[in-house]
């Protein structure tokens, strides 16, 4: 395997600055957003179009070196980070939208693309891409698809692999094949279904063709604070099960609430008596919305909502939702370190489950802020810490642990929307045994016989399948 | 059609792995595209079903998965046909919380059966637009979706978790019971319209909705596949999104009361909040173009027969039936383009044309190059469902090799290596 002949090839094709090597410039990919898992890449190659991936991908198989596919590095399980020396290919030079088709309600994008300039380009044919990580203004469409991302509109509207059509992809071995059609017509397996969500394991997308759904001609976005969290998630429940899909159904807990008004940038407006604000959108047609707004509002009060806040302006909505998705981002603010957990349960556990939690983080000692899309059972105990105490950080770990265990335990599993990667592959066998892995190392093998394309995610190490690409490639690099 | 060879032995092996009632030998009516299987088994549980497909693979048997058997013409006749399992005493709900809108049964349980329970809830299933005698196995392993789909999602989206079994014996899992999930590769998608040949589903567990407050059921009459595009986009453009959309050539047996020759019909389904589905009666009524006719039903013993009467039209048997798929706004214009004589139920939403043509065997092959070409021009995706024997055999009924084909050669390859399910149906070299 070398290095240097990967990078001059490319160099060769693409141009010398087609590729990062100054230390300097590299030091900003050492991690994503998970900042526990750091490695700095060899170097970082930055393709133009669907050919120069290409390029870059042939000359790594040829040489055998591995590579790991990267969008804005926002990921939160340590997916675009190598686990040992790798090439980085970052698709942030690929961002047009190359087709729109409003009749048929398709955009066909490059996998470097802002998620939210897809629906800004859309806008004006009255269509939107719909999955909407509270990321949205950095993350790009590619590593949605990789991540199967969601976001608080995926209640009603589904996660990414709902309104994947088609994907573009650079194969591990350099061939470009489409997956899916944007017709939706499938002939033989699903490979498009498979691709979604497979963390940059299976190859490098380079085009996507995505759903564009129509914008609702009425939104209503009412904010319920509530005197106990458990109640606000009996709410939730409550609305659930009564037969209104809102839009979206999210909570904060009041240590969120604190941090985002403790925030001049993310500020809302949260009443910060409140144990726990509901946040909740509701859209559709103007006829029904009214009817729909009334029975939440009774629900809500029913289970104890102390009053109830209702945008009227598109400023007083944006203002509600600004506390909501920049919740990460004023965490951030409070400690050194924030450790952002995912994970989901059946969602009439919510309210035991996140009894637990707040038992957890009381336990260790810990602050836990709890975030989450309640609709979908999936909960974000955030946790601050500062990474420089080591018992500190020990008990995060444990934490963090048992609230997946305690998940699982009820029915749920390791993640709702952010990914294995390398942060998680570790717990993988708490839900799956051995030969449900094996399948999903099959698949792997299949799309990624080398294993240089993203090794070392998703699957745990020393567990059979991993070990099996390990020496798959051993018995290779001998020959 | 030559009959597998009866093999008393095998038969007599299989006896010796399964309960005494759930094996006996094939006859006539089991028969898969005129191959009569040697055994048929319906193992009373998984880890017998486990038993049945590593016999089978350990004797070099060829296993067709069946559930319902209302789907099985779909696929290409089989290479080879020992043996039939059966999922059929696979059925019943295992577990039903209704406030997470989930439910999870064995792939045995028909439609009906999962719409009844989720019914008595004020639930939804997404099975509820297809044939109620389906299984849930078999709808699933044919990946097809309803008349509803737009309203409802395709089906492949309201999986949450499957369990297989392989035919190395493996028992597997992917997914789970709740709303939300990227644990791990996303191995429900490739499942799911896998026709049987990379494992059989044992259970799955599925996303529901909220019965909606109120359904209606426009019918319309209306000229011609043109005019129903035409529908279609004006719908489209005024943001008027249906439920369901289906146009039906003018040659049908629909029970409505007022049926002029020569027109087109619409089922047109609404359904949500109460309002809201006023409000769509009243502007989609209003849209539509001049000449075409509508009907509005709304009770729901008017409205539910015309619908399950579409399901059972849907699937009806003709010497030749297949389906197209392309964009929505090409779907009118594909079925405009075929033959006179070639009847269909055009879904535009989905872009999906089902196709039906009855007549003389030997003109069978002139109608299905006619229809062939015309799903070339508007580069259709093509499923031929029933032909004549001569017709399935001299092509592949799926079309054309798809991208990515080796990637599933591949998959075939690493789940059942040598071949024991479903051997020569799926596409031809899987
Ligand atoms: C403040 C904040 C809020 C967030 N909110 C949400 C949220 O609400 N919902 C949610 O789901 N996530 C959320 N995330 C997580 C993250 O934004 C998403 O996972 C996002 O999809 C990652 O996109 P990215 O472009 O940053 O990908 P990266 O972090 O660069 O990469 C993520 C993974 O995708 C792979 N990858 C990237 N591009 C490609 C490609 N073109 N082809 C193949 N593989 C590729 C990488 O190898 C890696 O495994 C949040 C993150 C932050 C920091």
């Amino acid at each position: 395997m070398s290095f240097d002949a990967v990078i001059a090839e490319i160099r060769s094709k693409l141009g010398a600055e087609a590729v990062l090597t100054a230390d300097a410039e590299l030091l900003v990919y050492e991690c994503d957003a998970v900042t526990m898992h750091r490695h700095t890449p060899m170097a970082v190659v930055l393709p133009n179009s669907t050919e120069e991936v290409a390029v870059a991908v042939r000359a790594c198989h040829e040489q055998g070196v591995p590579y790991v596919p990267r969008g804005a590095g926002t990921g939160l399980s340590g997916g675009a980070v190598p686990v040992e020396d790798a090439l980085l290919i970052e698709t942030s030079r690929m961002r047009r939208v190359l087709e729109i088709d409003f009749e048929n309600r398709f955009a066909i994008v490059e996998a470097g693309i802002v998620n939210v300039d897809v629906s800004k380009a859309c806008a004006s044919g009255g269509l939107h891409y719909a999955p909407d990580p509270s990321s949205q203004t950095v993350c790009t469409v590619g590593g949605n698809v990789a991540e199967n991302s969601g976001g608080p509109h995926c209640l009603k509207y589904g996660a990414t692999t709902n309104h994947i059509l088609a994907v573009r992809v650079v194969m591990p071995d350099g061939e470009v094949v489409d997956l899916g059609r944007a017709d939706q017509w499938t002939t033989g397996y699903d490979l498009r279904g498979a691709f979604v969500g497979s963390e940059g394991t299976l190859g490098i997308a380079t085009e996507i063709t995505v759903r564009l759904v129509p914008t609702p001609p009425a939104i209503r976005t009412l904010l319920f604070p509530f005197p106990e969290l458990d109640a606000s998630c009996e709410a939730v429940g409550a609305i659930i099960r009564s037969g209104i899909v809102p839009a979206a159904l999210e909570i904060l807990d009041r240590n969120t609430i604190e941090a985002v008004e403790a925030s001049p940038t993310f500020r809302a407006g949260y009443p910060t008596d409140a144990a726990a604000v509901l946040l909740v959108e509701l859209d559709g047609l103007e006829a029904g919305i009214e009817d729909q707004v009334d029975s939440v509002t009774t629900i809500c009060r029913q289970h104890g909502a102390l009053e109830v806040h209702r945008a009227q302006t598109a400023q007083e909505r944006a203002a509600l939702w600004r506390g909501r998705k920049g919740a990460f981002g004023a965490m951030g603010r409070l400690a050194p370190d924030l450790f952002v957990q995912d994970v989901v349960v059946p969602r009439t556990r919510l309210p035991e489950i996140i009894r637990e939690v707040v038992e957890i983080g009381a336990r260790h000692g810990l602050h836990v802020s709890n975030v989450f899309h309640a609709g979908d059972g999936n909960l974000h105990p955030n946790i601050t810490y500062d990474r420089r105490d080591a018992d500190q950080v020990e008990r995060v770990r444990r934490a963090g642990k048992e609230i997946i265990v305690r998940c699982v335990a009820v029915g749920g599993t390791l993640s709702g929307e952010h990914g294995i990667g390398l942060d998680k592959a570790e717990y993988m066998t708490l839900v799956f045994t051995e030969d449900d892995l094996e399948s999903m190392a099959k698949l792997r093998e299949v799309f990624n016989p080398r294993a240089l394309c993203n090794p070392g995610k998703i699957l745990p190490s020393g567990g059979g399948c991993f070990d099996r690409q390990a020496s798959r490639l051993a018995t290779e690099d001998a020959q | 059609m030559t009959a597998a060879e009866p093999s008393p032995s095998a038969l007599d092996a299989l006896q010796a792995v399964l309960p005494g009632d759930a094996v006996r030998a094939g006859r006539d009516s089991d028969a898969i595209a005129g191959h009569v299987p040697s055994w048929v088994a319906a193992p009373p549980d998984e880890a017998s079903l486990r038993d049945v497909l590593t016999w089978a693979r350990q004797q070099q048997q060829a296993v067709a998965p069946v559930g319902g058997r209302t789907q099985l013409a779909i696929g290409n006749p089989p290479d080879r046909l020992d043996g039939i399992v059966s999922t059929q005493r696979l059925s019943g709900i295992v577990d039903y919380p209704a406030g997470d809108l989930t439910i999870t049964v064995r792939a045995g349980t028909t439609a009906a059966e999962i719409a009844e329970t989720v019914e008595a809830e004020g639930q939804w299933s997404p099975l509820d637009a297809l044939s109620g005698d389906s299984t849930v196995g078999g709808l699933l392993a044919v990946g097809q979706s309803g008349p509803w789909r737009p309203g409802l999602g395709a089906l492949r989206d309201q999986v949450l978790e499957t369990r297989v079994v392989h035919p190395d014996g493996r028992v597997t899992r992917s997914g789970a019971r709740v709303v939300k999930n990227v644990t791990g590769y996303d191995l429900n998608k490739l499942f799911i319209g896998s026709l049987g040949t990379l494992g059989v589903l044992t259970e799955v567990c599925l996303r529901l909705r909220p019965r909606p407050e109120a359904t209606a059921t426009l019918l319309l009459g209306t000229t011609d596949a043109l005019t129903a595009a035409e529908i279609t986009a004006l719908l489209r453009r005024a943001g008027l999104d249906p439920t369901g959309l289906a146009f039906v050539s003018p040659r049908h047996d629909a029970p409505v009361i007022d049926r002029p020759p020569g027109v087109v019909l619409g089922l047109l389904k609404l359904a949500g909040a109460a309002a809201d589905v006023a409000w769509l009666r009243d502007n989609i009524s209003t849209e539509l173009p001049a000449g075409t006719t509508w009907t509005l039903l709304e009770e729901p013993e008017v409205e539910e027969p015309i619908w399950q009467w579409l399901r059972v039209h849907l699937r009806r048997e003709t010497t030749l039936s297949g389906r197209l798929g392309t964009l929505p706004m090409q779907a009118g214009t594909l079925a405009a383009s075929l033959p006179v004589e070639v009847d269909w139920v055009l879904r535009p939403w989905e872009g999906v044309v089902d196709w039906y043509w009855s007549g003389p065997t030997e003109q069978a092959a002139e109608i299905s190059a006619a229809i062939h070409v015309a799903a070339q021009a508007h580069q259709a995706g093509r499923l031929l469902i029933h032909a004549p024997s001569a017709v399935k055999a001299s092509g592949d009924v799926f079309g054309e090799r798809p991208p990515g084909f080796e990637t599933m050669r591949g998959l075939r390859d690493a789940f059942d290596p040598e071949r024991v399910l479903n051997p020569g149906r799926f596409l031809h070299g899987l």
